[in-house]
């Protein structure tokens, strides 16, 4: 009987991912409904948001590259915040991480192999501390995490320009750096595209993470706390201990991610505006569902949609923007757990109706 | 160097540079008073510049411009009440999510608008008048302090204290405490929990409106885009300071209002770099906070310390 039951296909059990491809679909809808209102080419617009980057062998990879920032702030938010704190400071530790990246590579002459390693490590470190520093914080001043982590993504945008532009600003030209020697950067991957070998990283990285948070009792903690920290406490988990360890592996992933998109995709230190990477990193989480394995995947997503809104934008009179705005639709939607909530609910009586009608007959024969 | 606090002109545009900020603590401490957490503050004082901006440019009407930015102000609140508070989201993330509306959507609308990403200067929109106080504008110091600041400065007063007298004093503003502090309590009590909430969004939003339209249609005369800048997430950082009294709130939105003007004369006057001192203001409120923070915690210590004495004794 039990057997029966398991084989049987029931499609409720995936609820979680129907609801949230169905609040994709909804979300881009919306948005071809506005493309459609304000856009004198709406075919073309909406035919280039699509399938723009698989036009070529070049946008194609690029939307590999641009995924791999995402990938990492996508798994270091995943263990911030799934260990109950809403630490989105994921911003500050890559910007700094790429300045720290930054300054070793060209301060610090090193061979090959081991210049990359050191450099991507010392950012880790870095950026691990600096996910700390708001939990520090909050446990002294009780203002919201999330309040001091948006704070601290401004304080140390500014701070890691003042280094830059102080120590390592290049006199002559356009706004930037020294040029990073050779065996500081990420070599080219595939011939022809901007593929860098930080996409290997993000593979092992990627492993890690879903090793740590699925197969650890480190991850067990994690998840614990994050999901009742009273019962963590009571059944002897340091709870306070495992929080600030989760910011810190999560901020060192972040850390690294702006190192390796620091001396992969650039040649020298260029961001003069405050990266904003926490963003599309919290929708990756969310339609991840939190879990990692399925980060890679939202955040390639996410790339495309970015890599074709920019093709969109040079081929129709639309300004990218508007995947921002689509971002938070769907950011909306997707958090909001009374979406298509009916449907469960529906379900949820017919199956228990089904039960009590099973259990009066049983105890009628 | 330092003679620039004596100076009555300082001290003005302190009060110029907080009227932004002391009206979305306002918005942040209604918030905390309903017992709900506002991210969005930001992004609805974005939504409500712009608004103000693209309405008093096409009806040429300053006050329709007004009223309809306020009515923004209140949907996009009502637009976050509906999904944190009857769709049961996280609060984060909608307010998240609400701040990416805005940021993209504004620029989205702009360009459209105008062709231009970076600003409206194109469209010919209005701005809010500078008053001046018949007699105050007379006296020496007090006058050029606080005569002759715009109008939304005035108004944004009025709405502090009105707001609080009616958190405090009226039946209304109980209820709302009375919502926040303990909502299952409140249900048991026989109050509409959700609708209280709601009235707190709605004063958020017109709180909201007024600082954004301060921004584009006071102290600037057109919107540029990601014009509030940070505001709405400081203020509320200033609300954890004042642990929601509007009024306190009010005094400490001073400090930003300070610190940004301190801000802008060390960055006329000294040779640190500058991008380094545009971090001063939020390094400046987060130590302010620690300290008011630490001496709260060892009052509150003592407090209990001497409870249990005099039981004791």
């Amino acid at each position: 009987m039990e057997k029966k039951n398991r084989k049987k296909f029931d499609i409720m059990n995936y609820f979680g991912a129907i609801r949230t491809i169905a609040a994709l679909l909804l979300s881009m809808l919306l948005v071809f409904v506005i493309i459609l209102f304000v856009s004198e080419t709406p075919g073309l617009a909406i035919q280039k948001l699509m399938l723009g980057p698989l036009e070529t062998k070049r946008s194609f990879f690029n939307v590999i590259v641009r995924a791999i920032p995402l990938v990492f702030t996508g798994l270091g938010l995943t263990l911030c915040l799934k260990s109950g704190i809403f630490n989105i400071s994921s911003d500050a530790s890559f910007y700094m991480g790429a300045v720290v990246a930054t300054a070793i590579a060209i301060s610090w002459p090193l061979p090959n192999i081991v210049h990359q390693t050191v450099l991507i490590l010392a950012a880790g470190i870095i950026g691990g501390l600096i996910s700390m520093l708001p939990v520090i914080i909050n446990k002294y001043t009780k203002v919201n995490p999330v309040v001091l982590a948006i704070m601290a993504n401004s304080i140390f945008y500014y701070f890691g320009l003042s280094i830059i532009s102080t120590f390592f600003l290049e006199k002559s030209g356009s706004w930037g750096s020294y040029k990073f020697p050779d065996d500081a950067r990420l070599g080219t991957m595939v011939k022809g595209t901007s593929l860098h070998y930080g996409f290997v990283i993000v593979i092992f990285v990627t492993i890690f993470v879903i090793f740590l948070m699925n197969k650890t009792s480190f991850g067990y903690k994690v998840r614990v706390t994050g999901s009742n920290p009273a019962f963590a406490k009571a059944s002897g988990i340091r709870t306070g201990f495992i929080i600030l360890i989760a910011q810190f592996i999560g901020g060192a992933i972040a850390g690294m991610g702006g190192a390796i998109e620091m001396v992969g995709v650039y040649k020298r230190f260029q961001w003069q505006t405050q990266t904003a990477y926490v963003w599309d990193g919290l929708l990756i989480y969310m339609l991840a569902n939190g879990n990692p394995t399925f980060i890679p995947l939202t955040a390639f997503f996410i790339a495309y949609l970015r890599v074709g809104a920019e093709i969109m934008s040079r081929a129709a009179d639309l300004d990218p923007e508007i995947v921002t705005f689509l971002q938070g639709i769907i950011i909306l939607l997707v958090a909001s757990q009374r979406f298509l909530y009916f449907i469960k609910k529906r379900h949820d009586q017919k199956v228990s109706l089904k039960q009590a009608e099973a259990e009066e007959g049983g105890a009628a024969a | 160097m330092m003679q620039f606090f004596l100076s009555p002109t300082f001290w003005k545009t302190v009060l110029a540079s907080t009227t932004p900020v002391m009206l979305a603590t306002l918005a942040a401490n209604m918030m905390t008073k309903s017992g709900i957490f506002n991210l969005a503050i930001e992004g609805t004082m974005l939504i409500c510049a712009l608004t103000g901006v693209v309405v008093s440019a096409f009806t040429q009407n300053l006050w329709v411009g007004c009223i309809v930015a306020v009515a923004m102000g209140i949907a996009v609140s009502f637009i976050f009440g509906y999904f944190a508070l009857i769709m049961k989201g996280a609060m984060n993330a909608c307010g998240v999510a609400l701040n990416l509306v805005a940021s993209g959507g504004t620029v989205f609308v702009l360009v459209m608008l105008t062709g231009s990403k970076a600003n409206s200067s194109a469209l010919r929109s209005l701005t809010f008048p500078v008053v001046d106080i018949p007699i105050l504008k007379d006296i020496p110091v007090l006058g050029t302090i606080f005569s002759g600041q715009n109008m939304v400065t005035y108004i944004g007063w009025v709405i502090v204290i009105l707001t609080s007298w009616m958190l405090y004093k009226t039946k209304l503003g109980i209820n709302i405490r009375a919502v926040g502090e303990n909502p299952a309590a409140a249900k048991a009590a026989g109050l509409n929990v959700i609708f209280y909430q709601f009235v707190a969004l709605a004063i958020c939003g017109v709180a909201c409106s007024f600082g954004g339209m301060y921004l584009s249609m006071g102290a600037l005369k057109s919107f540029t885009t990601g014009m509030v800048a940070g505001r709405g997430y400081m203020s509320l950082a200033m609300d954890a300071m004042s642990q929601g009294n509007p009024i306190v709130g009010c005094l400490s939105s001073l400090l930003y209002g300070f610190s940004d003007t301190i801000t802008v004369y060390l960055q006329l006057y000294s040779k640190i770099d500058l991008k380094l001192i545009d971090a001063f203001p939020y390094l400046f409120i987060i130590v302010v906070l620690i300290i008011i923070q630490t001496i709260r915690k060892t009052i509150a210590h003592r407090k209990e310390k001497l409870a249990s004495l005099q039981q004791a004794s």
